[in-house]
């Protein structure tokens, strides 16, 4: 956990460091209320009061599971989107179905492979304006596999809320037997809400 | 099937519906062995996803059978039975009816506590029938084991009784249960 909370925080770091060094816009808003362009508040999600939820299909019927432990870093100005970034890093031993039993499945080599690869991480590259909020692209790896994933998601600025859909088996998620779609379903939802407070 | 119920015999619907649910029945308990010696894994999951399958199609046809028989006499029972066979031969197929809904839906409860929702050969999913709980899983998996060993032993009674009927008493009660076969009369 602290580990983790160390490379969430560098994570962050590196982004509000990167986000810094780019040019800086033209025009700053003048209206106080708004934040300032081309310095997005780094904020960070409290875990506690924040979720990250995924559901996939089992024998035929869906079934839910939640990471308790992840951090995730955002760096957000709706007026300057090019320089938004979200940053999230998901302990995968921190899995939850509410079955021992696949969660050590799970856990295993067949699935997540946490001995070897105990993170995940998502990294959003575009972020832009929608209809219903925003879309992101960005870089999911996972088992050591890095593949584009989008999200659609809300921000008010204290929180963030979206969804996702990966296919577990471009990640590896699911080798040997597992490989087959007929019991474990390829496509899993990902829902998010993240409760955000500043990051310092 | 024509309207007419011969007298000495079961109908169609009702011989159909006697084999096809005995014949679930006997691959409901070689699924339950087959899976519970299995470690966890796929083949266990494949195994107990048909079983759910199964269970639920007896369900649904425990349902249609009992409705059926609601409104469809049996043939009569052949004279010269003792009392208590009366007796035993009715308690018997009284309990059948009974177990015909108590193992499945046993075992529907079972996998929702266990909060493994159940579907039907991965075509839809039947609903949860109580919220997940461990602790009511252990209880209701014991109760589900118990009613499908009553079933067993049932199952056992009802095939010795029709053996005797055949080839002790040598009356037609087996016989009007099996297709393709002639009742005297």
């Amino acid at each position: 956990m602290i580990k983790l909370r160390t490379i969430g925080s560098v994570a962050l770091f590196a982004i509000a460091m990167s986000v810094g060094a780019a040019p800086a816009p033209a025009t700053k808003p003048a209206a106080a209320v708004a934040p300032a362009a081309g310095s997005p508040a780094a904020q960070l999600a409290d875990t506690a009061h924040s979720q990250l939820e995924f559901s996939g299909i089992q024998a035929g019927a869906a079934f839910k599971g939640v990471f308790k432990k992840f951090t995730a870093g955002v760096l957000l100005d709706p007026g300057n989107l090019a320089a938004s970034r979200i940053d999230v890093q998901i302990d995968l031993n921190s899995l939850d179905t509410q079955d021992a039993e696949r969660d050590k499945s799970m856990r295993g080599p067949d699935f997540f492979d946490v001995a070897r690869t105990p993170g995940a991480h998502y990294v959003t590259r575009a972020i832009t304006k929608t209809a219903k909020g925003y879309a992101a692209t960005g870089s999911l790896t996972l088992r050591g596999v890095t593949r584009d994933v989008a999200i659609d998601f809300q921000y008010t600025g204290a929180t963030l809320t979206g969804t996702s859909e990966v296919k577990r088996l471009d990640f590896g998620v699911g080798q040997g037997e597992w490989k087959s779609t007929e019991w474990v379903g390829d496509p899993v939802k990902i829902q998010f809400s993240l409760s955000l407070k500043p990051a310092h | 099937m024509t309207d007419r119920l011969p007298p000495h015999r079961y109908g169609a619907v009702a011989q159909a519906l006697h084999w096809i649910i005995a014949a679930l029945i006997v691959t409901q308990f070689l699924l339950a062995t087959l899976a519970d010696d299995l470690p966890t894994g796929m083949h266990k999951l494949a195994l107990l996803a048909r079983h759910k399958s199964f269970g639920m199609t007896v369900l649904m046809l425990a349902v249609v059978r009992l409705a059926w028989r609601l409104f469809h006499k049996p043939p009569a029972l052949p004279p010269g039975m003792k009392n208590y066979e009366v007796l035993l031969a009715k308690l018997t197929h009284v309990l059948f009816y009974v177990l015909l809904f108590a193992v499945p839906v046993t075992g529907w409860l079972m996998s929702s506590a266990k909060g493994y929702t159940v579907s039907w050969f991965n075509l839809f999913s039947w609903p949860n029938l109580v919220p997940k709980d461990e602790a009511a899983f252990k209880i209701l998996r014991s109760r589900h084991e118990l009613v499908a060993t009553v079933l067993f032993f049932v199952a056992i009674l009802h095939i010795l009784a029709a053996l005797k009927h055949h080839f002790v008493n040598k009356d037609d009660v087996l016989k009007r249960m099996l297709p393709f076969t002639k009742t005297g009369k």
